[in-house]
Parts: C-alpha cells; structure tokens; sequence
C-alpha cells in the first residue's frame, strides 16, 4: 500500500477512534461522574434513574441539547455568537493530536501525529480556546457574558506563562519537545516526577525530583485555571455572573461549551500524564526463573497477540491514568471554595511566576551537575 | 582601556538600577535619582575618553552590526552631553511634573521622569554605532518609546495629550515606513548591513527603481525623526505640547540621531543622483518653510519648534554636501544654543506658568542673568559672529559652495536674515519692553546657574575655537575644512 | 517533514467537522418556538436590561495583556534554549549565564511592573 495512503488511512482511524470512542464518551461520563462524585461528597443521590445507577443519563442529556430549541437572541452579533462554541471545541479535541495514548498496536505508532514540536503545539493550540469565550463573551452583547468573557482572557492568559514556564525543566533535562521522546526518556528514566528511578544511588538525581515537583503542581493548578475549573471558575462563576461567558446560550451551543470545557480538562490531563506521569507507561512486577523478581516494560513491540494485548495494555493505562486525575479534578471542585479576583491574579502573576521561573534555574544548575 | 560596547552597557545597567531605585523608594523625594544619573553618566562620558581602538568591521557576528568609529564615539559623547543637560532641567522641571500627574503619591511618576532619559540615551548611543538596518530599526525603536512615555507624560494637561497621540500615531507611522523600506532594499540587495549594501550596489547590476523606493521609504522615516518638510507637521504641536525638557531632548537628541543614521544609511546610496536631488528639494523646502513659519509665532516654544525644523534644514544642506564634519559641528552648535533656550525656557515657564513671548517681557530687570543667557542662546541661534552658531553656519555654507550648491546657499542666506527677525523678537520681549508691575525675579538653582554658564562660555569659545569638535572627527573632510579655516 | 502533519489536518478536520455537524443536527431537530421582545433581550436575571450592555472595565485588563506578550515572549525564548541546554552545558556554563542575564533584564520590568502595583487588584 502506497506508505502516505496508509498513513492517512490509519490516521483517519485514530483520529476517529480517540474522538468519538474514547474522548467523547469520556466527557459524556465525565459529566455524569461529576454528578454522582459531587453527590457522594455531599451526601445526595445524583442522576440515578435513567438506566442502571442513571448510566444512560449522559445519553438522555445529549439528546435533550438535540431536541432544545435552537433559539439566536436578537441583539447578538450572529457570525461570532456561531462561532464562538466551535472555537471553544475544535481547539480541545484538536490538541489531543500529538498526545501518545499507546504504544504501538499492530505496529502503528498509537500517536495521532508524531511532530517533532509536540509541546509548542499543544501550546499553541490549546491558547485559541480563549477566544471561544472572549468571542462569546462580546458576541453576545449583554453584560454578564461581557464580564465573564473579560474575565476569563485575563485569568488564562496569565496563567498561560506559569504553564509555559513550568515545563521548561523537562525540555532541559530531555532536550526534545516530541511528547513520544519524552515518554520514552521517562521510560528508561523514570517518571519526571521521580526521576531516580534506576538511578538509586545517584544524589543528584534525588535532588532533581524537587524542581520536577514543583513543576509538577505549578502546571497541574495552572491546567485547572485554563480550563476555568473550581476553584478558578470566575468566567462563568454562578452566583455573581449567572453562567458568565455562556449565558445567552441554549441548545447545542451551550453544550459545545459545555463539553469543550470537558474535553479540555481530558486533554489537560493527558498532557500531564505524558510529560509527568510517564504517559502509557506503567512497570509490572513480574517473577521468571531465568531473571527472578524484576519490572517488566509492557508494550506493543511483541509480535502476535502478545503485541495486540501489550498495546491495548498501554491505552488502557494511559485513559486510566487520565481517569485518575480527572477524579482529582471533581475532587477538588468540591473541597477548594472560589478565588477572589484579586487573589487569582497574584496567585498568577506573583507567586506561580516567581516559583516557575527561579525553579526553571534551579533545575538548570541541577541538571548542570548530573552526569552525562 | 574599555570597549566601546561597555559604555551602552554601564549605561543600560545604571538605568535599570535607578528604575529599581525608584521603584522601591516609597515616598522619599526623588531627585537624588537624577542626581545619580547625572553622576552615573558623567562617568560613563569620562570612560568614553578611555576606549580600545576600534575593531574593524566583520562580515557577520556583532561587529557587522557595531562600529565604534570615530563619528559613532562623537555621537556617543553627544547623546551623554544633551542627557545630562536635559537631566538637570528635568530637576528644574519637577514640580511642574508633580501638577501633571494624576497620583495620591506627589513623588509618583517622577523617578520615570528621571530614568526614561537614561534608556533614551542608550538608544541614542546605540544607534550612533549602528550600520545594519536591523540594529538602526532596533535602537530607534528604543529611543522612540521611550519618547513615548516622556512627550505625554504630564497627562493632566490636554496639550501634552494631544502632543502624546500626535507623536505616537506620527512616529509608528514613520515607523512603518522604514521598516516597509528596510524591506524593498533588502529585497532588491540582499543585505542589510550598510557596508554590505554598498558592495552590492557597486558590483551587481540591479533594478534602481525597487531600490529607489525603498530608500524613498527610508527618508521618509528619518524626515520624521529630524523634523524635515513635509514631514514636519508632528513638530509644533508636539513640541508645545510636550513637557519643556522633553522638548528639549526631542529637538536636540532625536534630530542628531536622525543625522547620524542619515550619514550612515546615505553612504552606499551616494552614487545614486536621484538621492541627491531629492534630498535638496526636501533641504530647500525645510530651509523656506521652518523660517518663513516661525515668523509670525508668539509661543516660544512653538518658534523654538519652528527654529528647530529651519535649523533641521541647514543640516540638512551639509547631508546633501555630505560634509559630515560641518553637520557634526552644527550639531554641537545646536545642542549648546538650544539646550541653553529651553534651560532658561523651564526656569521662567516654572516661575510664570507660560510660556507665551510676552512673560519675557522686562525679564533683563527681574533676572538679568537668565535674560543674558537667553540673549546668547537667541544671537547663537540666529548666527551672529563669534557664536557657535555662526561657525556652524559657515561650515555648511562653505561645504555647500565648495559642491556648487548656489541655489541651497541663496535659500539658506535669505533665511538666516529672516531668522535675525524671529529669534530678536524674544530679545526685543526680554530688554525693550517694561516688565509687568506684580513681576518677580526667578528663582534659579545653583545648579542650572553652573549649567548656564558652562554653556554660554561653551557657545563663545566653540565659536572661536572649533578645532576640538573637528578633531574628534578625524576625517580627511574635517582635515580639509580645518586647513581651510586656518 | 510536511507528511507529519497530515493527521493534523485531518484531526482539524475531525473536530470542525464534529462541532459544525453537532450546530446543524440541533437546527434541524430542534422545536422552534415563538420568538417575543422579551425572549429576545439581554438576561439579567429577568429584569429589564439597563444601561450599556458592554460597559466600560478597568485598564488593568489591558495592562495585563501587554505584560503577558512581553512575558510570553520571555518564554518563548526559553524553549530552543532549554532544549540545546543539556548538550552545550558539558562545554561550557556560558548558555546557564547568558540565560540568567536574559531573565533578569527583564526580570527588573517584572519587579518594576509588580511595584507599581500592576499586579495588585485590589486597588
């Protein structure tokens, strides 16, 4: 098969795999997950009549967004009010492109698109969902839209440098922005998160898990602030913006939002997992005769049906992973009460500024002193 | 012995000090900031005498983008000369900074005032030494920026806001066509290092008129800068506008670094004749209009505007002869007799709030020392003998003569008379007419007094000494003006 | 080089694809109601709209607009350093310097702007 054919063939396969039988079920139960975590936490029920346990609640929502009329306030500014719930989704789904879920399965590398500017990418990306909301915020031409639109430019942009700042020690120490090379690094180095794996003996090494977890959180609060999630929700803050940027809106525009905001939190996790938590990577223990108790890699390169479960292993560790830290994400939502402007800003600006860029130097010297 | 790069550097870095300085320095007073720039680059213009010679000029790397020859030393010791002056000004200037500016902190906004110079004077020195387009874009872009700031900084009054937008719009225009011309000449040559352009154009046959174009878009730019018709219309308004001693540092600073890069950009494009021609339409034109406009003028500061855009087109005759000697000494000569005016400019404008002709009146009775000097700085300007400024006129004039520029010498004759008229009116203001009758005499620091004087002995002995100025330019066309005057 | 990209492309198509095929599936099924002046105006929580719909808001939005592309450049000059770092550092500790003595210029603007209350929203 001519290779570009194939290439497209495959990507045309991914792409509609990861989208529409992971990412999108993924928000659909993320939703529903919030629902019933928040009701545990605060002792209630939760959605629980729709299928067993209300498992089907997600598809009844959808088709409810369907059905809703599909109603243009007459003072907007059509073109933009439109445009707006796209922009807030194409850039989340569009991100996860150069995030490696697998291994390999069947030989086919489990990466959308593989480029050698994986992080830059990702960035550059992931900073147009602002415009979504800012768009939508104006578009609408009322004023709690308007206040929630401000807002939100404002609070991820400036957040937007700390997570820009904060993965600066991991390009250091792998020297490549390609997201699969920095899987593998941790692979034969240990997670960025404890990079003395193997390396036991080394005190530098040990030393280096401290600019790596303070990297670590910095870009893990930054994620929650750009993907506007308690406690930096003040874009749609209900109790003093109605519903912010996303007031005017009904039907399935509002659900646009409503999952772009869902699907950006997936691939925000993802990226953490990818450039801290060792992406699909996850050590068995294992016992044979011939090497006694060791850690086993487990991936796609065997051959056979070996291969296949190895590969599909690998994706299943990467959404478990994912799954995890969306858990944590609902988690705090419902332990941490909502910043104040103010205070979200010198968060921003003063101390996850201050703490990424001094930690930036400190992993410089670090890394200065390791041996090559 | 230090390298040439090192007085930008010791210069940035002072700058950056004082701003944090000032930035922690709470409600103390704030003048000890200038005081502290004055010393700083006072130090900076004494190391300037001690620099390694100068490394030759490379095909890449910084010294393709750095020259440390001696015109760019001169401009280097100029851009610190006019800081300083305008620095002690500034001081002068203070209280009438603290009216304009809108802060619970009376001490607010003036530790800018007093720091923005000394960037402004890092891009001046930069760009002295600048001979690659994308270095000449760069320090300009640092000097216009900081001009931003400093023209609308007493924002209170309307005046200085409007002068702010004026400036602001006009110069990122100008802006934009030297960058839009930067790109047709490097388009058509290649190169943006001038040496480099210049070896292009004289060994490659290449299309003139994308070429001509682009050095068109250039010129355009840099008559922004140097307040040449017909791109003078920015100038009055934002001279009147701006706050005195940024005027000051506007008419003084940024003109001679717009002459600088003149000389420099115009030296590959010599062998053009259009350039030529063009630049002495635009001379003649600068030379009528910026005479015949200050006439009928009763805003000093507007006439000094109107003086500085005639003034612009004298220099502008001594481009044209390409006799970079006489537009260095006239420069200076500039500096010294401009810098004086808006001296004396800010200690009465303090005192009476105006800065209308009129408040001179009887000024030789309430402050006869601040009348004198402004006596001085007016018969500079206008080009009486034995004054710097008649020197500088002469050089220009000579250099011209000796190109065959009869027109440009004629135009330049009648309006030197014409000046007699303009620059007298204020002096006719200061002895002839009888000072109002609740008048005061003007309180005058110590400090502005020596810097007064210093620059009046200085307007004298230039005037009847100009070897030193033509030395520092040991050029074999300064050997030959000397030779000439001797 | 260029064929890297080809899944991007496509992915873009993908999710313009989804978002787009989503807006028009609810126009088509969606119930269609009336349409008053009431429905139609601005919400503010069922009362009548007042006053301008976008008003004016502070300049410190705007002030921290331009400290972010400042800042955002910052960073992105950081990126190829930091990916050349581990390699040129075995030779020699100019890169560590010269990248220090790059953040602090502008780490003067930063205290600078933090000074001056830039930073501080409470004012």
């Amino acid at each position: 098969m001519n290779p570009t054919l194939f290439l497209i063939f495959t990507s045309l396969l991914k792409i509609v795999g990861i989208v529409f039988v992971v990412i999108l079920p993924m928000v659909s139960y993320s939703v529903y997950a919030e629902r019933r975590v928040s009701a545990l936490i605060q002792d209630r029920l939760g959605p629980n009549r729709v299928g067993p346990a209300g498992l089907f609640q997600p598809i009844a929502d959808a088709m409810k967004f369907i059905l809703k009329e599909d109603f243009t306030p007459a003072n907007v500014n059509k073109f933009y009010y439109w445009l707006a719930p796209c922009l807030a989704m194409v850039p989340a789904l569009m991100t996860i492109a150069v995030v490696p879920f697998g291994s390999t399965l069947f030989g086919v590398p489990m990466v959308i698109a593989d480029i050698n500017v994986g992080v830059l990418y990702v960035f550059a990306i992931a900073s147009l969902g602002v415009y979504g909301i800012v768009i939508a915020g104006w578009s609408s031409n009322s004023k709690y839209p308007f206040l929630g639109g401000v807002r939100s430019s404002s609070q991820m942009i400036s957040y937007e440098l700390s997570l820009g700042l904060a993965v600066i020690p991991i390009f250091l120490l792998v020297g490549q922005l390609r997201l699969t090379d920095i899987v593998r690094y941790q692979i034969e180095n240990g997670w960025m998160i404890a990079p003395f794996v193997g390396h036991w003996t080394d005190g530098w090494k040990w030393l280096l898990a401290i600019p790596m977890s303070i990297s670590f959180v910095v870009f893990t609060i930054a994620i929650f602030a750009e993907t506007n999630r308690l406690p930096f929700d003040l874009p749609e803050a209900e109790t003093e913006l109605v519903g912010g940027y996303h007031t005017e809106y009904g039907s399935m525009k509002f659900a646009l939002f409503f999952l772009g905001e869902y699907a950006a939190m997936i691939t925000g996790s993802a990226i953490i997992v990818t450039l801290f938590l060792g992406g699909w990577h996850l050590p068995v223990p294992w016992w044979n005769h011939a090497h006694g108790f060791h850690w086993l890699l487990i991936d796609g390169s065997l051959g056979g049906w070996r291969g296949v479960i190895g590969g599909l292993f690998n994706i299943f560790v990467f959404f478990g992973k994912v799954s995890v830290l969306l858990l944590f994400f609902i988690w705090v939502r419902w332990t941490l009460p909502r910043f104040r402007y103010d205070q979200l800003m010198r968060l921003g600006w003063v101390f996850f500024f201050e703490i990424a860029l001094v930690n930036i130097f400190l992993a410089a010297i670090i890394i200065a002193c390791l041996p090559q | 012995m230090i390298p040439a790069p090192f007085l930008e550097i010791a210069v940035l870095t002072w700058g950056l000090i004082l701003l944090m300085v000032d930035a922690f320095a709470g409600k103390t007073d704030r003048r000890g900031v200038a005081i502290a720039g004055i010393l700083g680059l006072l130090v900076v213009l004494a190391a300037s005498f001690f620099l390694t010679p100068p490394t030759p000029a490379a095909a890449s790397g910084f010294w393709s983008f750095y020259t440390a020859d001696p015109l760019a030393i001169f401009f280097k010791r100029f851009a610190l000369v006019t800081t300083i002056l305008v620095l002690v000004m500034a001081i002068d200037y203070a209280p009438a900074i603290r009216m304009g500016v809108p802060a619970a902190n009376p001490h607010a906004g003036l530790g800018e005032f007093f720091t923005l110079p000394i960037f402004t004077c890092v891009g001046l020195m930069w760009m002295a030494s600048a001979i690659d387009f994308v270095m000449i874009f760069v320090s300009l872009e640092l000097v216009t920026m900081s001009f931003y700031v400093l023209v609308s900084f007493t924002r209170r009054n309307p005046a200085t806001l409007e002068a702010g937008v004026k400036y602001l719009i006009l110069s990122a225009l100008s802006t934009g066509f030297l960058v839009y011309g930067i790109t047709w000449i490097f388009g058509v040559t290649g190169e943006t290092n001038l040496t480099q352009i210049g070896t292009v154009l004289a060994t490659q046959e290449i299309d003139k008129i994308p070429l001509l174009f682009g050095i068109a878009l250039v010129l355009v730019a840099l008559g922004f800068k140097i307040a040449a018709v017909p791109f003078q219309i920015w100038v009055p308004d934002v001279y009147q506008g701006a706050p005195t001693p940024v005027t000051a540092f506007l008419s003084v600073g940024s003109k001679a670094a717009g002459f600088v890069v003149l000389l420099r950009v115009l030296t590959p494009f010599l062998m053009l004749p259009q350039v030529g021609r063009l630049l002495v339409g635009v001379a003649a034109l600068t030379l009528i209009y910026g005479n015949f406009a200050a006439l009928p003028q009763s805003n000093l500061k507007r006439l000094l505007a109107y003086s500085s855009i005639a003034h612009a087109g004298y220099l502008l005759i001594g481009v044209v002869t390409f006799s970079g000697a006489a537009v260095a000494y006239y420069l200076v000569a500039y500096l010294l007799m401009t810098l004086l005016c808006f001296a004396v400019l800010v200690v009465v404008g303090n005192s009476g709030g105006s800065d209308q002709i009129e408040d001179f009146a009887g000024l030789a009775k309430r402050s006869p020392f601040l009348a004198f000097a402004m006596l001085i700085g007016m018969i500079s300007l206008a080009g009486v003998p034995f004054t710097a400024g008649f020197l500088g006129k002469f050089f220009i004039f000579d250099a011209a003569i000796r190109q065959h520029q009869t027109m440009l010498v004629v135009i330049g004759v009648i309006t030197v008379g014409c000046g007699f008229y303009y620059y007298l009116k204020v002096v006719r203001a200061m002895y002839w007419l009888t000072p109002p009758a609740d008048s005061q005499p003007v309180p005058l620091s110590a400090l502005s007094r020596l810097t007064m004087t210093l620059l009046i002995a200085a307007i004298f002995v230039l005037g009847v000494y100009p070897q030193p100025i033509l030395n520092a330019l040991d050029q074999p066309a300064a050997r030959a003006t000397i030779s000439m005057f001797r | 080089m260029i064929r890297e990209y080809i899944p991007v492309l496509l992915q873009a198509l993908v999710a313009v694809g989804f978002a787009a095929g989503a807006l028009i599936i609810s126009v088509l099924l969606g119930k269609s109601g009336l349409r008053t002046q009431t429905k139609d105006s601005a919400y503010e929580c069922g009362m009548v709209p007042q006053g301008e719909a976008q008003p004016r808001f502070s300049v410190k939005f705007y002030l921290v607009a331009m400290l972010f592309i400042l800042f955002d450049l910052e960073i992105v000059f950081m990126y190829p350093w930091a990916v050349v770092y581990r390699e040129a550092v075995v030779h020699s500790h100019v890169i560590f310097w010269s990248m220090l003595s790059f953040v602090s210029i502008l780490m003067v603007g930063y205290v600078y702007a933090l000074k001056k209350g830039a930073f501080d929203w409470k004012k």
